[in-house]
């Protein structure tokens, strides 16, 4: 597995929280949205970085690249010059790491705007395989790899989520990047088990863990970002950090900034950092897991008996 | 390692994904076997998202439109996909030119992509990239009506001039 540093209690740095989060002391990494730097999106791509990320790189704050195009699980394989501008940035911040998710984006000559789930057959697994291989070749520094919230299925699905991305982490060596809020998306969307899905996931592989909220519509939970941190994902991070220490994990907030002062955002990464600890008090006590499920020997702490 | 092979595999995976992108943003009816309700209320939640990512970024123009901005947003993106390359600036940039050509980009959409277009073009790729050499726009506005001069030096920067009839 690749080292990385700790990355510690973050959050996905925007324009919008800038001022705020170049006040907070105790923020450790920021995670750049990737693209936003890419010369192909905006022309200001070779500006030099706001001053509120040199002001958090002076503190020790670390930068991580995050990517959501480079379509590592499409039929084209992902697209060299994304690729190298990813490798760009990561040099110019001086990221440890990199990350995009376990999806396809595009099809047809047609961009679909977010994430798609992909088909879970064994096919398919190899194209994932080989795509992260090819993407870790021209990437200067480690790769994690992000389970995304999905709406709807594919109907030749032949194994599980949790299943096909520890496979695909496995067979590449790829880190983690574990999203609790689209877990808990995919239990309200498909009923899948969050703490099965922690269960089959290496966590020794975990780079950093993305926190967030979102909103339910017509019965479907919408990983949109823009509301505080699902109480549900708050308690699956205590879970995972009674299970092992997360290296990382912070927050995503991408809408409704209006409702979202100075205080709001101290208040949900304070969140972040209570459920790591209350996670953490239990690992040490030794009575670690309170719910059931089966491991393969990961686990970094005795189970309760 | 090569780039990425063309298997029989890949063939049969991009004939799927291109599908099911085809039905997302409404070109095509959802494949068989999927939840057709589902894929249905997900690719409206794409242009939901798009609608999302270029008022963050288009703020005067998204502001100008006020409540007509979602409704020709959605209009709109029946005929225009998400782009190729970049995602809010170059979606918007696209949209007001959309808008433009139908009479109904207001004066403030105007300036913010006139903003745009006088420090960065669409390449041949459809990637906006900075104009590196000199610049001249010009635009009548009539809200109030008054003349925009936009230049671009390089080197120098950027001067704009707003000229009104006296009295107007």
């Amino acid at each position: 597995v690749d080292r990385i540093p700790r990355l510690g209690l973050g959050c996905a740095w925007r324009g919008q929280l800038a001022d705020a989060l170049a006040r907070r002391t105790s923020i450790e990494f920021i995670e750049l949205h990737a693209e936003n730097w890419f010369a192909a999106e905006t022309p200001a791509a070779n500006d030099p970085l706001p001053e509120s990320i040199e002001q958090l790189k002076m503190r020790g704050a670390i930068v991580v690249p995050h990517s959501v195009t480079l379509d590592l699980g499409g039929a084209a394989g992902p697209d060299p010059r994304r690729l190298d501008m990813l490798a760009e940035l990561a040099e110019r911040v001086g990221a440890p790491l990199v990350s995009d998710h376990v999806c396809f984006v595009r099809g047809g000559g047609l961009e679909a705007g977010h994430l798609l789930p992909l088909p879970r057959t064994r096919e398919s697994l190899a194209i994932l395989v080989e795509n992260i291989a090819e993407a870790k070749d021209r990437l200067p520094v480690p790769l994690a790899i992000e389970n995304i919230a999905s709406v709807f299925q594919w109907p030749e699905n032949e194994m599980d989520e949790a299943t096909f991305i520890a496979e695909a982490l496995e067979r590449t060596d790829s880190l983690l990047l574990l999203d609790l809020a689209n877990v808990v998306c995919n239990e309200k969307n498909h009923g899948w088990d969050p703490i099965a899905f922690l269960d089959k996931l290496p966590l020794e592989r975990l780079a950093y863990i993305h926190m967030a909220g979102g909103f339910v519509q017509d019965g479907i939970a919408i990983d949109s970002h823009s509301d505080p941190v699902w109480k549900r994902a708050l308690d699956l991070l205590e879970e995972v950090s009674a299970r092992i220490e997360p290296n990382g994990a912070m927050l995503e907030r991408d809408d409704n900034y209006a409702a979202f002062g100075e205080a709001d955002l101290n208040r949900e990464l304070d969140g972040i950092a209570a459920a790591m600890a209350r996670g953490a008090a239990r690992r040490r006590a030794g009575s670690s897991v309170r719910l059931e499920g089966s491991h393969d020997g990961h686990v970094l702490l005795p189970r309760a008996r | 390692m090569t780039v990425t092979s063309s298997s029989p595999e890949r063939a049969e995976l991009a004939r799927k994904q291109a599908s099911l992108v085809r039905a997302l943003v409404g070109q095509a009816p959802v494949p068989a076997g999927f939840d057709a309700t589902r894929v249905q209320f997900y690719g409206q939640s794409l242009v939901e998202k798009r609608i999302g990512g270029v008022a963050l970024v288009w703020t005067r123009l998204v502001a100008a439109l006020g409540k007509n901005y979602a409704p020709l947003f959605r209009e709109y993106a029946k005929r225009f996909p998400h782009p190729r390359w970049g995602h809010g600036l170059v979606d918007g940039l696209a949209f007001a030119r959309w808008l433009d050509r139908a009479g109904l980009l207001p004066d403030d959409g105007h300036l913010e992509k006139l903003g745009v277009e006088i420090r960065s073009r669409l390449d041949a790729r459809g990637q906006l990239v900075p104009r590196s050499g000199f610049a001249f726009r010009a635009l009548l506005l009539h809200k109030p009506r008054r003349l925009v001069l936009a230049i671009k030096i390089p080197w120098i920067g950027e001067k704009w001039l707003a000229f009104s009839r006296p009295g107007a």
